[in-house]
């Protein structure tokens, strides 16, 4: 609840990194995003993740990063760490099999090898790079003022601000989404359902229930903020105004030939082989 | 008079429900009246008030015949966002009607949408925290305050657009007394200013001070309209169709009924107390 | 009258450093009705949260049927105290209204014959058997909040919490839902409703409770609290124009203070007729 809280109120805080032009955070988050993608080799990937952590010292959001993460990283990296190695067969040096050797016709395989490992641990720390950014571009960035830039910049193209605008602006239903799924497991737990009992499986099915009351009111509201939206005459004019306006400072441009520089970086690093873990 | 709102034989069923939601509605709001709408749940309140600006049947689509003209416009020839600009409408549930992270974005959201200059904007948000009273919100983020306040910025964004005519859909029903009092008082302002307003409520205490004229409406029709005292002291009609009438007034029923004699029927409290203390110290 | 719920020096604190209670003490005792009023943000809702378990004490402890909630879960608690929120729509997923019946016994474990009678009592207590087989997205908001508390009346509590009633319906709605909490409540069953609706108050409650910054302001007998008029304005609470009117004649008229149309049109007919 307190997360939300924090998301909710982003924009308010007081920090270089919140007072960047949204649009050079966007910038820079999707570069974040294709990084990984084009670098595989942990001596680059570990500093990405550093990257981010560092930003968010200086945001200050470190705090509420890692109170996030620290369920993230050990969920979903451990899963891949101690899944992914499984699936490569290239490796020598075996630690463990998961069908013992004397087991007839298909005994030594699944092979747990070292290199495996360290392909596993190399595949989560480019998942955590995405991740992390993500969290923290989230938590740092205004959805609404990101919605405002992008709609103004369709429109000085040409365009049309609507679709943008009301794609990024729905971003404000999560909080009372959060709020809502809370209300809703509260209900649910005052009639007997017994939420943290069971095992995975059984406590996912469980969960699931609570989706439809969630959807539901969720489809309503969305709803009535169409209708809400309509009354304030949205889509009236083909040149709206957008009242508050984020133009480029000089820290924005640095900021942003900063983030094309990595990615530049990490193009060169991609063709050049450099940046590929050789296994 | 000059009409504000002209509803001519509108009938009006929503594309999937099995009976119509308006059944000849027949109704004309006259510039700087204050209408109060009551009525039972599914008596079509709400559909009225959407039709009144047009979202019905531009946006809700269905079975719709008769003919409605609101500020002049009819709302089968033009299109919401026209008649948005002058008529503002708030509905109930504060929550999804407010779309910005904080109350000074949320009241720009609608000038915005106008195309209007940054200045104009500024001074229409200047204005619109003034009448609601809520110029320390300006930059509080609307889901942190509380249920009167949401409501208020509600009405505040509806204003920003300067409407000649406010609609306001049960703006009471999650307040506790106190906001409630501070909803009528806004309103209260916006009819001194001249504007037409149409209230949908259920609190007929309130709407017995504010109101002009009063409709009653039931399954779909209008079955009584009239001046404000006239409707509310009808009170086995109020009962019969499930809305309760002012307290006050209830007493007067029930002691007329047991034959004291009363020429007038008071709906608050001061009336009350003098219209009673009048009889007891009379006999 | 046993006491079942027992409330000593109770602080919560939300994450985030909110102060929602500050130090409440309350007993309540077996068959009460119980109104609890207050402003937005006066800690009532959370309040009652404690009272299944939703929310546990930040000091101070709570005794549910002798129970300390720190040491229960609300899945245990839920046995005793039913829980009605405020949206019927946060809770409502199954295709019938008898499946929603009979979900909170099915997850208590009655078994399925007993299930069968309780759903089919509870459905004509709330005049709800013509429903029996409707998808409950297709009543309105009166029938779906009846529901509701059909769903919770099912897992047969001894104790109903009941949190603003009122929300999105009409007057006949409301009254029909308080009355069938009356009938309840005569059968034996403690009825806590937090509500903002004054007049449903005084007309039903038997005990109001009085919440302001967290703390309890007022609690009495429902007579003494309505007519104790300044300080409920402290709380920001206006009793309902019965008793208004009811207190500035009192010299006139004789007889108890009135909570209801009835009785003071009664005693305003009596002091006519002297």
């Amino acid at each position: 609840m307190s997360l939300l809280l924090e998301i909710l109120e982003s924009g308010k805080m007081k920090s270089p990194i919140h007072k960047l032009n949204p649009r050079v955070k966007l910038v820079w988050w999707i570069v974040m995003i294709i990084l990984p993608i084009l670098i595989t080799h942990y001596i680059y990937t570990i500093p990405l993740v550093l990257l981010s952590w560092v930003l968010a010292v200086v945001a200050k959001v470190h705090k509420s990063l890692g109170r996030y993460l620290l369920v993230t990283y050990p969920a979903l990296l451990g899963f891949i760490i101690l899944t992914w190695p499984f699936f490569y067969d290239k490796g020598g040096r075996v630690i463990f099999t998961l069908i013992p050797k004397w087991v007839p016709l298909i005994g030594g395989k699944g092979a747990y090898t070292v290199e495996g490992l360290i392909y596993g641990t190399a595949m989560a720390l480019r998942i955590a790079v995405a991740v992390t950014a993500s969290m923290f571009f989230v938590l740092c960035t205004d959805m609404i003022d990101l919605a405002n830039c992008i709609g103004e910049d369709f429109q000085r193209l040409g365009g049309s601000y609507k679709y943008p605008y009301m794609v990024v602006s729905s971003f404000r239903f999560l909080p009372s989404f959060v709020g809502t799924f809370g209300t809703i497991k509260e209900a649910y737990l005052s009639r007997a359902v017994a939420l943290d009992k069971g095992g995975i499986i059984e406590k996912g099915r469980k969960y699931i229930t609570l989706f439809v009351p969630l959807i539901d009111t969720s489809l309503k509201s969305a709803y009535d903020m169409t209708i809400a939206m309509e009354l304030k005459a949205f889509g009236a004019v083909p040149k709206r105004t957008f009242y508050k306006t984020f133009k480029m400072s000089a820290g924005d441009y640095l900021f942003l030939a900063f983030s094309i520089l990595l990615l530049i970086a990490g193009i060169y690093l991609r063709i050049t082989g450099k940046g590929v873990l050789p296994l | 008079m000059e009409p504000a709102i002209e509803i001519r034989n509108v009938t009006f069923k929503y594309r999937r429900a099995e009976k119509p939601s308006l059944i000849n509605i027949n109704l004309t709001v006259y510039r700087g009246e204050f209408i109060g709408i009551i009525g039972p749940t599914g008596a079509g309140k709400t559909t009225l008030c959407l039709t009144m600006v047009g979202i019905v049947p531009n946006i809700l689509k269905g079975d719709f015949t008769g003919e409605v003209v609101t500020a002049g416009m009819k709302t089968t020839e033009h299109e919401v966002s026209e008649i948005s600009q002058k008529v503002g409408m708030t509905m109930q549930d504060p929550e999804s009607q407010l779309l910005m992270p904080d109350v000074e974005r949320e009241i720009a959201f609608g000038p915005e949408n106008l195309g209007l200059p940054r200045d104009e904007i500024r001074r229409r948000i200047d204005y619109a925290l003034k009448v609601v009273g809520l110029e320390e919100f300006r930059s509080r983020h609307p889901f942190l305050m509380s249920g009167g306040q949401k409501q208020k910025v509600a009405v505040a964004s509806s204003l920003a657009m300067l409407p000649e005519i406010m609609i306001l859909d049960e703006p009471t029903s999650e307040l506790d007394p106190i906001g409630t009092e501070e909803v009528f008082k806004t309103v209260r302002k916006l009819k001194a200013e001249g504007k037409t307003i149409v209230m949908v409520e259920h609190k007929t205490e309130l709407l017995s001070v504010f109101s002009d004229r009063i409709i009653v409406m039931n399954e779909g029709r209008i079955i009584e309209s009239g001046p404000t005292r006239k409707i509310l002291s009808d009170v086995e009609l109020l009962k019969k169709i499930g809305v309760d009438p002012p307290q006050a007034t209830q007493i007067a029923y029930l002691l007329k009924k047991r034959g004291i004699n009363l020429d007038k029927f008071p709906l608050t409290v001061d009336e009350a107390v003098e219209i009673f203390s009048e009889i007891v110290k009379g006999e | 009258m046993e006491e079942i719920i027992r409330v000593e020096g109770l602080w919560h604190v939300y994450p985030g450093g909110v102060e929602a209670l500050r130090g409440v003490d309350l007993t309540i005792k077996q068959g009460e009705f119980i109104a609890i009023i207050g402003q937005n943000g006066s800690g009532k809702t959370t309040l009652v949260k404690h009272f299944n378990g939703l929310l546990k004490p930040t000091r101070g402890k709570v005794y549910v049927y002798g129970i300390d909630t720190t040491k229960a879960s609300t899945y245990e608690l839920s046995r005793k105290v039913g829980y009605v929120f405020q949206n019927p729509d946060h809770q409502i997923y199954s295709d019938s209204v008898y499946d929603e019946v009979a979900f909170g016994p099915r997850n208590l474990g009655f078994p399925e014959d007993e299930i069968k009678e309780i759903v089919k009592h509870v459905l004509e207590e709330l005049e709800l058997s013509e429903y029996v087989e409707t998808p409950p997205f297709m009543l309105g908001k009166g029938l779906r909040q009846r529901l509701a508390v059909a769903s919770i009346l099912a897992m047969k509590p001894e104790v109903l919490v009941v949190d603003e009633p009122t929300t999105g319906q009409d007057w006949k709605e409301c009254v029909k839902l308080v009355e069938f909490m009356d009938r309840l409540n005569k059968e034996g069953h403690t009825i806590i409703m937090v509500t903002h609706n004054m007049k449903l108050v005084s007309m039903f409650a038997k005990r109001v409770i009085v919440m302001k910054d967290g703390r309890i302001l007022l609690d009495g007998p429902t007579e003494e609290v309505m007519y104790n008029i300044e300080t409920l304005r402290e709380a920001y609470i206006k009793p309902p124009d019965v008793v208004l009117i009811d207190y500035r004649l009192r010299n006139l008229l004789d007889g108890k203070p009135s909570l209801r149309v009835e009785d003071l049109a009664e005693k305003i007919y009596q002091a006519c007729k002297r």
